[in-house]
């Protein structure tokens, strides 16, 4: 669906993979590199453009980023800063900001993208590798003898 | 590094992917989707998702975690999380370097010296502000000689003799290091290697290391060698092709080799 505002900016409509609908101007949408592409295809005029992995509550997530970062070209770096910094805090754990990366990844957001992932490696940096296959669920396929030899072979970065 | 990893979930294939006229059939699939009553992530992201994590690490910790599975593990190996991290911080990356030695200034050499237990290599992140020393073979590889060739996307070539026919291509991140064919015999006639370099051909997808030796005792002959990772083999080339070149002045930066021309 393709409508224009009062203010002659184009709206598009976003749907979720949980089937929620977001109406957002063009131009904040278009941060998002996949969408921006999608766009330029013409697959907004065809209704809504599905986003078969984002869930809505993550996709909501996105869009508030995305309308920060389009409305603040002249603001003040450090005010962006610090909303930015506020943002990632908000998301709250590493299961939330996991989403919101791998949504940041498959809508090709760079500014969020490294926004999340460097919030997610300084929340690991340090911790044990136990800890973090909890964080995520990774399974460890090594053999004693085999976790004993690269442990043995990197032994200074366990000290 | 060694060998290489095919990952079929990268951005750019997504866009692409995604550029078709109809997204719905997408074949991407994101695991982990946390829905209200699920508090853990079910299944880890693809690692094609979780390198953007892995890329900003400090070291240490980047290290730490190459035991996390087989996957991570070799993943790393694989070079490609250097690739990654070389171009988000080009500039740390570029800084393996030899610090530390206990020995006067004058026999550093160019870093070229003689190890001793004094001696470390030192990664440096964060813009010099830190730094980490990383752990090299040395033992392992009886080293009586050392000199640093180069280093590029988080891989280090190291010659372990002053005739550069023991090279060492070694990964620090990893622990993992592979020593290289011997290049061409015949070059004990020659002096001293005369220039060289280490660094990655972006046209090939390859790492390669160049050597120019001259003829001793005049400078008239010289020969010159590349490398190529991906054969693991050395080629010759004529001296018609390559211009005479002043000693020791290989250096790769920006994606290409830099050298100063003998007049």
């Amino acid at each position: 669906m393709s409508i224009t505002t009062e203010n002659n900016e184009k709206m598009i409509t976003l749907m979720s993979s949980d089937g929620e609908e977001f109406v957002v101007e063009e131009a904040v949408a278009a941060q998002s590199q996949t969408i921006k592409h999608l766009i330029e295809d013409g697959c907004s005029t065809e209704g809504s453009i599905p986003l078969p992995n984002v869930t809505g509550r993550v996709l909501s997530e996105v869009i508030q980023y995305c309308k920060k970062h389009s409305s603040s070209d002249d603001k003040e770096e450090k005010e962006l800063e610090a909303w930015d910094a506020e943002f990632v805090k908000a998301a709250d754990d590493h299961v939330a900001l996991t989403d919101l990366m791998m949504a940041a990844n498959f809508l090709d957001i760079k500014g969020l993208l490294d926004l999340v992932a460097q919030t997610l490696a300084n929340m690991i940096t340090g911790k044990s590798p136990e800890e973090v296959r909890r964080m995520w669920n990774i399974k460890n396929d090594f053999t004693p003898e085999e976790a004993e030899k690269v442990r043995k072979e990197n032994q200074w970065a366990f000290e | 590094m060694i060998g290489a990893i095919v990952l079929t979930m990268h951005r750019t294939t997504q866009v692409k992917r995604q550029r078709n006229p109809k997204p719905k059939t997408s074949s991407i699939t994101i695991t982990g989707i946390r829905t209200s009553q699920e508090m853990e992530v079910k299944h880890h992201p693809p690692l094609a998702i979780m390198e953007e994590i892995l890329a900003r690490l400090p070291i240490k910790s980047l290290i730490r975690f190459v035991c996390m599975s087989k996957e991570w593990y070799s993943y790393q190996v694989s070079g490609k999380l250097d690739q990654l991290r070389s171009k988000l911080a080009p500039l740390d990356h570029q800084l393996v370097r030899i610090l530390d030695l206990h020995c006067s200034s004058s026999s550093l050499d160019d870093w070229e010296f003689k190890p001793s237990s004094s001696f470390r290599f030192w990664y440096f992140e964060d813009y010099l502000k830190t730094r980490t020393p990383l752990s090299f073979p040395m033992e392992t590889l009886d080293c009586t000689y050392l000199k640093l060739v180069g280093s590029c996307n988080g891989l280090v070539c190291i010659a372990l003799d002053s005739k550069y026919s023991h090279l060492v291509l070694w990964n620090p991140t990893t622990g993992v290091y592979r020593k290289l064919p011997r290049p061409d015999e015949g070059t004990s006639n020659y002096e001293l290697c005369r220039a060289f370099c280490f660094g990655y051909d972006s046209v090939h997808d390859d790492y390669k290391i160049f050597l120019t030796w001259v003829l001793a005792p005049s400078s008239h002959g010289r020969k010159t060698q590349v490398f190529s990772l991906k054969a693991n083999s050395w080629k010759k080339r004529s001296n018609d092709q390559t211009p005479e070149l002043l000693y020791n002045t290989g250096l790769f930066l920006n994606g290409a080799l830099h050298c100063i021309l003998a007049s």
